[in-house]
């Protein structure tokens, strides 16, 4: 590594005083990131009549472009980032766990259960509210980010950041291709379990191939695009309140469960879940799916609230 | 196509040069300073270095290592590598056109 220093001074003299009042015009997270750097290198250097000019127009500029020039945020950019990435990861899991309850309760035979037994009708209900909940806030969080990503990749006529930015809703167009061609496949259904069930798996594995593209693309569409502190304020809040509402699904997706059982054992134990299998399966599968993504959503949060906090100036 | 450090303002081009120099290795800011003044004899001043710094490291075209003392190296990230190619082929094509319409090449 060539890390050529300055002419080392006999003693550690302090910085002099106008190198310091200069460097003191700057925002302080700007001097928490580079002020002793700055100093140093001024200390090594000398500090020209040019210099102190120079350093005064950079504090002009670090105050006028904030989010340009404050790379105390940087970490605090890659690490909501990765959080805000991991909150969709976890969302789109709930999502899975959701559709599921959703088909394994989709006989008239539940609603009308749910009819008579208000335990269970206020189980599934919380599990809808909590879902309409999650669903706006990452509507609330993800349309600026992808609004602000979208504008500078015009702006920038950056073609590989608008090509990332077309990649979400090409995979999804891709998956409801999948569904349709599997739609069609539905007159073969009884004739052929066994291919309706393989074409189901496939469908299946052509959405977390498609998840997974996509993920990727928010990913790097997110390292390119600049966002303000308001907007990273705002995608922690959604974050923070799509969390808490899986996490309330979670438990009404587990009550639901656990009321039927009680209520109505014979329903519970029916052929209802996914492709006609037990339906105690499916519903396991989707505690098991939504408590998981509750917990990583949850973590994401927390640390995303933590971030926000260790660089608050 | 639009040049990647265009929204750098007057820092775009003590950016190229920060980038040209950690092109060679590691350095924190007054080996870059030194370095910048002997291959381009242009002499960075504080504020403009870490203001040039500052957007470089935001865009991760940099990054900076473990700080040594009060000293904190940087280095070119792969993303930074690949838009200083961009830049310095850019500039080729535009020497190499230059050169030749004045016949010298």
């Amino acid at each position: 590594m060539n890390t050529t220093s300055p002419p080392e001074p006999l003693s550690s003299p302090a910085p002099s005083r106008p190198a310091r009042i200069l460097v003191g015009l700057y925002p302080q997270a700007w001097r928490t990131r580079y002020g002793a750097e700055v100093l140093d290198l001024i200390n090594g250097s000398g500090l020209s009549l040019s210099g102190g000019w120079d350093l005064l127009r950079g504090a002009l500029d670090a105050h006028l472009h904030p989010n340009r020039t404050v790379p105390a945020a940087t970490d605090l950019v890659a690490c909501l980032n990765r959080t805000t990435l991991r909150t969709l990861t976890a969302w789109l899991g709930f999502c899975v766990a959701a559709f599921g309850l959703a088909k394994a309760t989709e006989e008239p035979v539940f609603i009308a259960v749910a009819h008579t037994r208000p335990a269970l009708s206020a189980a599934y209900h919380l599990a809808e509210l909590a879902f309409l909940v999650a669903f706006l806030g990452v509507l609330t969080g993800g349309l600026p980010l992808a609004l602000a990503a979208l504008r500078q990749a015009l702006l920038r006529r950056d073609r590989r950041a608008l090509l990332l930015f077309a990649t979400p809703p090409s995979m999804a167009g891709l998956w409801l291709a999948g569904l349709w061609q599997l739609a069609r496949l539905h007159v073969t259904w009884q004739a052929h379990p066994v291919l309706a069930r393989g074409a189901l798996a496939a469908w299946f594995l052509l959405g977390l191939a498609a998840t997974a593209l996509s993920l990727s693309a928010v990913g790097g569409l997110l390292r390119h695009t600049m966002l303000s502190a308001r907007q990273h304020r705002i995608a922690v809040a959604a974050q923070t309140l799509t969390a808490s509402a899986i996490a309330v699904a979670a438990v009404a997706f587990a009550g639901y469960g656990l009321v039927l059982r009680s209520q109505e054992p014979s329903l519970f134990h029916s052929d209802n879940g996914i492709v006609a299998t037990p339906l105690p399966l499916t519903w396991g599968a989707v505690v098991v799916v939504a408590t998981a993504v509750a917990a990583a959503a949850v973590m994401a949060a927390a640390d995303a609230v933590k971030a926000c906090r260790q660089h608050a100036p | 196509m639009v040049d990647p450090l265009d929204d750098f303002g007057r820092f775009s081009e003590p950016a190229r040069l920060i980038m040209s120099s950690l092109a060679e290795g590691p350095k924190h800011g007054y080996a870059m300073v030194k370095d910048v003044d002997d291959f381009a004899g242009v002499k960075l001043g504080a504020g403009t270095l870490y203001g040039a710094l500052s957007r470089l490291e935001s865009r991760g075209w940099i990054e900076a290592l473990p700080a040594q003392g009060r000293q904190r190296p940087y280095r070119l990230t792969a993303s930074g590598a690949e838009v200083l190619t961009a830049q310095l082929q850019r500039l080729q094509r535009t020497t190499t056109v230059a050169l030749r319409r004045l016949g010298l090449a």
